[in-house]
């Protein structure tokens, strides 16, 4: 009897950590990637709608409120010029946001399409692309982008190439590299025994088993994007003044930074708080799509 | 062993020389006649014919590479400078030193305190160390490198004045004074390298953690101090390797960022001027010496791995 | 009577999962006398292995705990230890060994055999010399029958068949004077000639220099040549024990009976027809009060559906057996 009471007392303390763990488990992982989806959406809707409701202009001067502090009326103050911060947040998020996304994007289709050249039809075709694709890693990324951006001239669409082009290597090594190892598969080498032809196969086996890796990678160099997008549009190869984007923001702020450190502060969280949400929604997603992936991307 | 390494030399100076033809195409793509730099927007249209005519610049495409490329190979001599007819081979000389005396002892800061952040991670595992070590480095990893360094600025510099606000000394200088300097640039090369070991690390730890043959030695009563040590450790760190030697990309990329915001005169601040001034000679002489650092660091890598890894080593005999 | 090597009793080992807790191990009681082999026989997830890894208190934590129980080890009851203690380490590889069914995935890639021989006989033998750990590894090497024991220390294990990877395991589980071994599934990944070799290697121990043995198999052959008693799990109990002999000609509970059924036997008409059991094993995170059984019983009454689980009830001559239709059988 005292041992059957001894036990409930177990279960019961058993149950109980049972249901903290599981609230830390919702807490810990499902609540931030939750939290991070919500920012992604917030930004996305605020730098979209926002202007279209409030009268905000991100490059009209007023020189006699240079550098003010934040009021009623800037809400994040002013820059050196006496250019509304907050709306030059909010427009430097729309270029921020759009050129992430379509470089991301671009880099996939790309990617994906000569991934998928080279994984299927071998040869000399498949080595020229995978020997580009060495010869581009080999350069850092940083680098190769920078010069793709010289050649392209300093737009926000020519800067969205060449960080695409920048990125699209890594979806041709994943492609390449996930379909040489499904063609290993059993299964593959079953349908490909029982007469299915190579494009029947690409589509019923190779891109669903491929997906999770994709859409991870994906969402994991949007954020990338925005790194390069901002550490360039820093270092002055980027998007052209006076364009509001938040690196040219904090290439503004950094002759200001004792005098208005805010300048170069708030930009500079918007940048990282972006680039986490994506990094976490990445991980959320490759997690719950496909656990076996984890530590691996 | 030797065939293996002699194959992967071969391999490594086929991709040099892919790259050097590759970098040298790209310029061709870039805007801007550089006869037209080097004499101005003033220059008569005979006097650039000339200019064109005495550096080659008439010859087909291939022909000029022959030429750029055996003059590396055979005399060191990188060309001269289309801005200022200065000789890039020198240029390179005064500069390559500096950044290395920024990016080397933040690459290996970088590793070590990586690969201590991410042990001590995966053995506390779950532990509060752990986690408040884990929200550093995702926020690490998402943080650009211009902005590590502005926010340190801000709050070393302009706040706490323990370092100065930019500018560089050479070590061979004034050690001292490098130091001071150095110290702030250093620590956020260092910073990115930390935070990806740290990860990498740790996820293999755990993964070998959860391996069957660390499940044998605790069943033959191995102490899990040996355990990690001597199982755990060795087996993570042999992928770890590829990411240390990747990591050379990354101080590179830094290079060019941080040289830019701490006004250090590198090869990445001559790099970025070659590309904002389309300073051809300059351009391409930085992107080889870069890329050919890169592939040698890989190379390494690789010839390590046959070291180390008893699996790829016994493969090769 | 024998002296009762290993005892277990009543021992409960769960999982905590996010859906809910798995009784993977549910009051499980047997014991091993000195120089004895049994086998516990059960579907993959029924808790056989779970046990053991009990035993050796090798239970990750978290998500899983041992609640309760009793592990007589020699006399000594190894649940009062802390997982990782001294006391449970030193038991651990010199008093009870385990031998695990992947030998490729159960030796460290990168260390020779050797130098895992020679962690295991130095954590146990704390002082000895290299050369004369060395000198002890090559032992055992000879002693389970490796050919050119000197040349294979220095081998890693890829290097090595799965027949001689598991040799090399068993050389581990002797090479530091354990009296128990468990084997836990040994041969399943290998091939079947290579099977009877390591089977026989075992049995060699318990004969020949007294060993006691747990085999942990799905597989009713093995039982048949080398155990002399059986216990056979189900969803985390034990549901029947006996003697081999009992258990393979007088099978009393619905699912022993099933398990005979879905095996060929030589002496059997030919014509006879396999009967699989039929449905899915239960999940265990949510068992219900009555019989686990229950779902796939073809004898099931409705005293089944309205009682509690059955306990486990002697049938005569030491044979157990948890099960209504046999309770009262012989009085």
């Amino acid at each position: 009897m005292e041992y059957e009471l001894n036990y409930n007392e177990i279960q019961k303390e058993a149950k109980k950590k049972n249901r903290q763990q599981s609230l830390r488990i919702f807490f810990g992982r499902g609540v931030t990637v939750k939290l991070c989806s919500a920012i992604l959406v917030l930004f996305v809707v605020l730098s979209l709608l926002l202007p279209l409701v409030m009268n905000l202009d991100p490059n009209s001067q007023d020189l006699v409120n240079r550098l003010a502090a934040p009021s009623a009326e800037h809400w994040f103050g002013t820059d050196y010029l006496g250019r509304d911060v907050f709306a030059r947040i909010i427009y430097g998020g729309r270029v921020s946001l759009m050129v992430s996304l379509l470089a991301g994007t671009f880099a996939a289709a790309v990617g994906i399409v000569l991934g998928l050249i080279a994984g299927f039809f071998g040869g000399i075709v498949s080595r020229t692309i995978m020997a580009a694709t060495d010869v581009i890693l080999s350069i850092p990324n940083m680098v190769f982008t920078m010069i793709i951006a010289a050649i392209m001239g300093r737009s926000v669409v020519s800067l969205t190439i060449a960080i695409g082009i920048g990125m699209v290597p890594t979806y041709i090594r994943m492609v390449n590299g996930q379909i040489l190892q499904l063609k290993e598969n059993d299964y593959v080498v079953a349908s490909t025994l029982v007469g299915q032809s190579s494009l029947k196969i690409l589509f019923k086996h190779l891109l669903p088993n491929a997906f999770p890796s994709l859409i991870v990678l994906y969402t994991i160099n949007l954020g990338n994007a925005i790194m390069t997008e901002s550490s360039l549009s820093y270092l002055g190869v980027g998007i052209n003044p006076p364009t509001a984007t938040w690196g040219n923001m904090v290439s503004d702020a950094y002759a200001y930074l004792y005098l208005a450190p805010r300048l170069a502060i708030i930009p500079g969280i918007c940048i990282i708080v972006l680039i986490i949400a994506f990094n976490i929604v990445g991980d959320g997603l490759r997690d719950s799509l496909d656990p076996r992936l984890r530590g691996k991307l | 062993m030797t065939g293996y390494i002699v194959k992967k030399v071969l391999t490594a100076i086929g991709l040099v020389i892919l790259i050097s033809l590759f970098t040298f195409l790209l310029m061709q793509l870039l805007p801007g006649d550089p006869a037209r730099i080097a004499l101005g927007d003033g220059a008569s249209e005979e006097r650039i014919q000339e200019y064109r005519d005495s550096y080659g610049l008439n010859d087909p495409v291939l022909v000029q590479y022959w030429r750029w490329i055996t003059n590396i190979i055979f005399h060191g001599d990188f060309g001269k400078s289309v801005l200022n007819s200065r000789d890039v081979t020198s240029y390179i000389h005064t500069r390559l030193p500096n950044s290395i005396s920024i990016g080397l002892p933040g690459l290996i800061f970088g590793v070590l305190v990586g690969l201590f952040v991410g042990i001590v991670s995966a053995v506390k595992r779950g532990g509060w160390l752990d986690q408040v070590l884990t929200v550093l480095v995702n926020l690490f990893l998402a943080t650009p490198r211009f902005l590590t360094a502005i926010f340190g600025v801000i709050i070393l510099a302009l706040n706490l004045h323990l370092i100065p606000l930019q500018g560089y000394t050479a070590p061979w200088d004034d050690f001292g004074d490098y130091v001071s300097k150095a110290f702030w640039p250093v620590v956020v090369n260092a910073i990115y390298t930390v935070a990806i070991l740290a990860r990498q690390t740790r996820s293999n730890m755990l993964e070998v953690i959860s391996q069957d043959y660390v499940r044998t030695a605790r069943a033959y009563g191995l102490s899990e101090r040996k355990i990690i040590f001597r199982y755990a450790l060795k087996n993570a760190l042999i992928p770890v390797i590829t990411i240390i030697g990747l990591q050379m990309q990354n101080i590179v990329a830094g290079a060019v960022i941080i040289e830019n915001v701490f006004n250090i005169p590198g090869i990445g601040q001559m790099l970025l001027n070659g590309i904002m001034q389309r300073d051809y000679f300059i351009v391409q002489a930085c992107v080889l010496v870069i890329s050919v650092m890169t592939v040698f660091c890989n190379l390494m890598v690789d010839i390590a791995y046959g070291f180390i890894d008893p699996r790829v080593r016994r493969s090769m005999r | 009577m024998a002296k009762h090597l290993l005892e277990v009793k009543d021992l409960r080992t769960s999982f905590f999962t996010p859906e809910g807790e798995v009784k993977s191990v549910d009051g499980v009681s047997y014991y091993v006398e000195e120089g004895e082999a049994i086998a516990i026989v059960g579907e993959s997830g029924c808790g056989k292995s779970v046990t053991q890894m009990s035993v050796m208190q090798l239970v990750q934590c978290p998500p899983g705990k041992i609640l309760s129980g009793e592990v007589l080890f020699d006399g000594q009851n190894l649940l009062e230890y802390k997982s990782d203690s001294k006391e449970m380490r030193s038991i651990r590889g010199s008093g009870i060994s385990m031998i695990f069914q992947e030998p490729m995935t159960s030796l460290n890639p990168v260390l020779t055999v050797g130098a895992q021989l020679c962690d295991i006989i130095i954590t146990h033998n704390p002082g000895m010399k290299k050369d004369e750990a060395w000198a002890k590894g090559v032992q055992a090497l000879k002693d389970v029958g490796i050919p050119e024991a000197e040349a294979r220390m220095k081998n890693y294990p890829f290097e090595m068949s799965g027949g001689m990877r598991q040799r090399v395991m068993i050389a581990a589980a002797i090479v530091c004077g354990s009296k128990l071994i468990i084997a836990d599934e040994p041969t399943t990944a290998l091939d079947v000639t290579t099977q009877a070799q390591v089977m026989d290697l075992l049995l060699e121990l318990v004969e020949k220099h007294g060993k006691s043995l747990v085999i942990i198999t799905h597989n009713l052959g093995l039982v048949t040549r080398y155990a002399s008693r059986v216990y056979v799990m189900y969803a985390g109990r034990i549901v029947e024990s006996g003697t081999t002999e009992q258990i393979l000609t007088n099978p009393q509970h619905p699912y022993t009976k099933g398990l005979l059924n879905s095996v060929p036997k030589l002496e059997s008409n030919k014509d006879e027809d396999l009967v699989p059991i039929q449905g899915m094993p239960p999940i265990l995170s949510n068992l219900p009060k009555y019989c686990a059984f229950l779902p796939r019983c073809p004898y099931a009454t409705d005293k089944c559906r309205e009682s509690d689980k059955p306990m486990l009830k002697d049938t005569g001559n030491t044979h157990f057996s948890a099960c209504y239709l046999t309770e009262g059988q012989n009085g």
